[in-house]
C-alpha cells in the first residue's frame, strides 16, 4: 500500500531538498582559486627578479629589477581599454582623497569608468576579509597595508600577480618606470616566492615629532638616542602645567606598533624570518620597560586609551613635548585650524637606539584583485595611481613618504609643498635607514591585539617580563595554526 | 476658646513638601540622564566647533561664535541623502517583511506551544552578525544581487525576523484563548481567527515589534560594510566615511553620528509611550 504524501511532509521534503541543494553549492563555491594573471597579450616571457626580494622583514630587501621595456612607445596605449568599467576599493586617507579627486584626468586619459570607494581603514579591512575568503569580490582594485595584510593575501594570492604586466610593453607607460621605485617599495610589493602583488605607493616611518618651543625653554637638545628621549621627557615633563614630556599610542593594538618601532633599535625584528618570536629576549623586555616608562611617567593621563589621534591632540594643542609616529601628521600638525604647535615641530629622525638605528616603516599599495576579470583596466588604475605625477601630489600635500625616488625632487611638488622642508630631509633621512616594523605573518590582528594588552596592562604597572611572557604564550600556538 | 483651622495649618508644609518633592525628583531625574543628556550635548558641541576648539583643553563646551563648516563638509564630500534613503528603504522593507512573516509565525509557535522553535530563532537573533556574513555574501554574489538594496534587506532581515517573532510569541501567549476559541466556534477558521481577532488584540505588540525591529536594523552596521555597495551604503556606515586617516576629524564625525542618530531618536521619542506600554504588556517578558 502507497503512502499518501501529505502537504506538510511534501513541503518538509522540499526544504531539506533545497538546504541540500543550496549547501552544496556553497561549499563548492567555498573553495576560491584565483584565475591566473595574463596580460591580455603578453609579449614577453616575465625574467624572475634578479634579487631575492625577501619580504622586509629586516632590512629593505635589495631592488626588485624588472627588465626595462623595450620599445614601448609605439606599443603602449593608454585607451586600449577604452569603455571598460571598474571598481576600486580604496580607503579613506590622503593617498585615497587625491585618488578620487583626480579621477576624472584617468577616466579622460583612458576612456575607462571608475567607480571608486573609500571607506573608513578599519570598515575596509573588514570587507576586505570576507569579500576575498569567499572567493569573489566586488572590486577589481584594492588599496591595502602591507604590514598588516601582505602576508594573508601573499598567501591566499588574493592579489593578481603584476609582472606579466611589468614585462609586457604594452602593457606599461613608456614614462612609468618601475625602476625608480625605491628599495623599499619594491621589497613591499614583492612576495618572497618573486610574485609582485603590488605597487606601492606610500612608505611611512616612524619619527619623533618635538616641540622646539618646549625643547628650547629648557635648553633640552634634540633626541639623538633613546637615552636622550628618556632624558628630555624627564626635563620636558611639568604636569602641573599641563606640560607632559611624552605621548604615543597606548591603546591596546595600537600600541603594539610604537613597541616595534622601539625595538628595532636593539636590532632585533619582534619575529624573524623564521617565524622564532623574539617578544621574551631580553632586548624585547628591556625596549618594553623603555615604552613603559615613559608611558607610565612621562605621558599624559588617560594615555592607555590614546591611539593615534588622541595622541595627535596632545601634541598639536603643545601639551607634549614629543610624539613618536609614522611621518604622515605634518600636514595637519602645520594646519593652523587643527594646531597651535605651526612652525613649532621640529621632525625628528628615530634616533639611535642601544644597539643600532633604524626607522620602524610600514607601507601601502594597490594590487589588482585575483578574481577580477578585468584584471588589465585594474592594472591601469594601479599604475595611473602610482604614476610620478599621483604620487608627487601626494608628496606635496605631506602624506607621508612616497614610494617613487623622483617625487623627493620634483621641482612642483617642492614648490607646492604644504610642509616644510625639513620634514623632506627628514623623511629621505628616514628612508636610508627603512626597516619594517611589523612581522609578516597572518595573524598581525591578533599579534596587536595580544602584546597590546600586555603593553597597556604595563602603562598600568604590570611587570613587562611577566606580561610579555604570558602575551608570547598565548600567541606562539596562534601563530603556528596560521602557517600550518 | 481658640479656634484652630487644622486645614490653613497643614497647607504651606504640604506646598513646601511638594515643592521640594518636586525639586528632589527633578534633581534626581537630571542625575540620572545627564550621562545620556551630556553625550548628545557633546555631540553637538564637536559638530559645531573648528578642530582646534575640539582639541582644546580645558575643553570648550559652547562654541564661540558656532561653525556649520562640519556639516556643510560632511554634505558635501557625502551623499548623506542617499544614504538616508537607503536606510529607510533597507530598514522599512526588512521590518515589513519581518512583520509579514514574523506575526504568524510568532502566532503558530504561542498557540502550538513550540518553545523549541522560539529558542531556535532566538539562537539565530543570538548568533554574532559575523557568521552570517560570508554564507549571505556568497549567496548574494551567486544570485547575482551583492550591493544592492535587496540583498542588504535580505541581510538585515536575520535582524528584524527574530525580534518580531520573540516579541508576538509573548503577546500570543499572554491572549486569552477564549477569544479565538469563540472565532471558530462561530465558523472562522485559524487564518480567520488569527486575521480577525489575535492580531487586532496585538496591535499594541505589532507597533512595539515594528518600532523594534526598525531601530535595531537602523543602527546595524556590520551587513552595511560588507554587503552594501558604494552606492547603496547605510547611513551608520557612512557615519565612519567622516574619519581621514592621519586627519583629526571629531567635528565631521560629531555631525555625522548626529545625522545618523537624530531619526532614531525622534521616532523612540515619539513612540516610547508606545514601547512602554507594549513592553508593560508583557511583550518581553523574561
Amino acid at each position: 500500500m502507497s503512502k499518501k504524501l501529505t502537504r506538510r511532509e511534501f513541503l518538509k521534503r522540499s526544504a531539506i531538498l533545497g538546504t541540500g541543494v543550496a549547501s552544496a553549492a556553497i561549499l563548492n563555491a567555498c573553495a576560491p582559486t584565483p584565475e591566473p594573471t595574463k596580460a591580455p597579450a603578453p609579449t614577453a616571457v616575465p625574467p624572475a627578479p634578479t634579487t631575492a626580494p625577501a619580504a622586509p622583514t629586516t632590512a629593505p630587501a635589495a631592488p626588485v629589477t624588472v627588465a626595462p621595456t623595450a620599445a614601448p612607445k609605439a606599443a603602449f596605449d593608454w585607451k586600449r581599454f577604452k569603455g571598460e568599467k571598474i571598481e576600486a576599493l580604496l580607503i579613506k586617507n590622503t593617498q585615497g582623497d587625491i585618488m578620487v579627486k583626480h579621477l576624472k584626468e584617468f577616466e579622460e586619459l583612458t576612456g575607462i569608468t571608475v567607480g571608486a570607494d573609500q571607506p573608513a581603514e578599519q570598515q575596509q579591512r573588514q570587507k576586505l576579509a570576507v569579500e576575498f575568503a569567499s572567493g569573489q569580490t566586488s572590486f577589481d582594485v584594492v588599496y591595502y597595508s602591507f604590514h598588516v595584510q601582505k602576508r594573508l593575501f601573499g598567501k591566499n594570492k588574493w592579489v593578481a600577480d603584476v609582472r606579466d604586466y611589468l614585462n609586457d610593453p604594452t602593457m606599461v607607460a613608456p614614462d612609468w618606470d618601475w625602476n625608480d621605485f625605491s628599495a623599499a617599495g619594491k621589497a613591499w610589493s614583492t612576495e618572497p616566492d618573486g610574485r609582485i602583488d603590488a605597487v606601492s605607493n606610500k612608505i611611512d616611518y616612524c619619527i619623533v615629532y618635538c616641540n622646539k618651543e618646549l625643547f628650547a625653554a629648557k635648553n633640552v637638545p634634540l633626541p639623538k638616542t633613546y637615552d636622550d628621549i628618556v632624558s628630555a621627557a624627564q626635563k620636558l615633563h611639568d604636569p602641573s602645567k599641563n606640560i607632559y614630556g611624552f605621548v604615543g599610542r597606548g591603546l591596546k593594538n595600537a600600541n603594539t606598533m610604537l613597541w616595534c618601532w622601539m625595538l628595532l633599535g636593539w636590532d632585533i625584528d619582534v619575529i624573524d624570518s623564521k617565524l622564532n618570536l623574539n617578544t621574551t629576549s631580553p632586548e624585547a623586555i628591556e625596549c618594553a620597560k623603555m615604552y613603559q616608562n615613559l608611558m607610565k611617567n612621562y605621558a599624559p593621563p588617560g594615555v592607555g586609551g590614546f591611539n593615534w589621534n588622541e595622541s595627535q591632540s596632545a601634541f598639536a594643542l603643545g601639551q607634549a613635548a614629543m610624539w613618536m609616529d609614522g611621518v604622515g601628521f605634518a600636514a595637519p600638525l602645520e594646519d593652523p585650524k587643527s594646531s597651535k604647535v605651526v612652525g613649532k615641530v621640529a621632525y625628528v629622525v628615530m634616533p639611535k637606539g642601544p644597539k643600532a638605528q633604524w626607522a620602524g616603516m610600514t607601507g601601502d599599495g594597490m594590487g589588482v584583485s585575483a578574481f577580477s576579470k578585468k584584471k588589465g583596466p585594474a592594472w591601469y588604475f594601479c599604475m595611473w595611481a602610482a604614476s610620478k605625477a599621483m604620487l608627487a601630489r601626494s608628496f606635496a600635500a605631506g602624506s607621508g613618504a612616497q614610494s617613487r625616488n623622483s617625487v623627493y625632487t620634483d621641482p612642483d611638488a617642492l614648490k607646492s609643498l604644504v610642509v616644510p622642508k625639513e620634514w623632506v630631509d627628514t623623511v629621505v633621512a628616514s628612508g636610508k635607514i627603512g626597516r619594517a616594523a611589523l612581522p609578516i605573518i597572518v595573524p598581525v590582528t591578533e599579534f596587536r591585539d595580544i602584546f597590546g594588552v600586555a603593553l597597556n596592562n604595563m602603562i598600568g604597572g604590570a611587570d613587562a617580563a611577566t606580561e610579555l611572557k604570558k602575551a608570547t604564550d598565548e600567541f606562539k600556538p596562534i601563530l603556528a595554526k596560521s602557517e600550518a | 476658646m481658640e479656634s484652630v483651622n487644622p486645614v490653613r495649618k497643614f497647607e504651606i508644609p504640604y506646598r513646601l513638601n511638594r515643592f521640594f518633592g518636586r525639586v528632589a525628583l527633578f534633581g534626581a531625574v537630571i542625575a540620572v540622564v545627564s550621562p545620556a543628556i551630556f553625550v548628545f550635548f557633546w555631540m553637538l558641541s564637536l559638530s559645531l566647533k573648528n578642530e582646534i576648539d575640539n582639541i582644546a583643553y580645558p575643553p570648550v563646551f559652547i562654541p564661540a561664535p558656532p561653525t556649520l563648516d562640519n556639516y556643510i563638509k560632511i554634505f558635501s564630500e557625502s551623499n548623506y541623502v542617499l544614504y538616508a534613503y537607503n536606510s529607510v528603504i533597507v530598514s522599512g522593507m526588512a521590518t515589513l517583511i519581518a512583520l509579514l512573516v514574523g506575526v504568524p509565525a510568532g502566532y503558530g509557535i504561542a498557540k502550538g506551544k513550540a518553545q523549541g522553535l522560539g529558542m531556535l530563532i532566538m539562537v539565530a537573533r543570538i548568533t554574532p552578525g559575523l557568521s552570517y556574513l560570508i554564507p549571505l555574501f556568497m549567496l548574494f554574489r551567486a544570485l547575482q544581487i551583492s550591493g544592492t538594496l535587496l540583498a542588504l534587506t535580505i541581510s538585515h532581515l536575520v535582524i528584524t525576523i527574530p525580534m518580531v517573532v520573540w516579541v508576538m510569541i509573548s503577546f500570543f501567549e499572554d491572549m486569552h484563548p477564549e477569544l479565538e476559541e469563540a472565532a471558530l466556534t462561530d465558523g472562522c477558521n485559524v487564518w480567520q481567527a488569527f486575521y480577525r481577532v489575535a492580531m487586532p488584540i496585538a496591535r499594541p505588540g505589532i507597533a512595539v515589534a515594528a518600532i523594534l525591529a526598525f531601530i535595531q536594523s537602523w543602527n546595524n552596521f556590520l551587513f552595511g560594510v560588507v554587503i552594501a555597495g558604494r552606492t547603496t551604503r547605510t547611513l551608520p556606515v557612512a557615519v565612519f566615511n567622516a574619519m581621514t586617516f592621519e586627519q583629526l576629524s571629531w567635528g565631521p564625525v560629531a555631525a555625522a553620528a548626529l545625522v545618523v542618530t537624530l531619526p532614531s531618536l525622534l521616532l523612540t521619542i515619539f513612540v516610547q509611550r508606545d514601547i512602554v506600554t507594549g513592553l508593560a504588556a508583557g511583550s518581553v517578558k523574561g
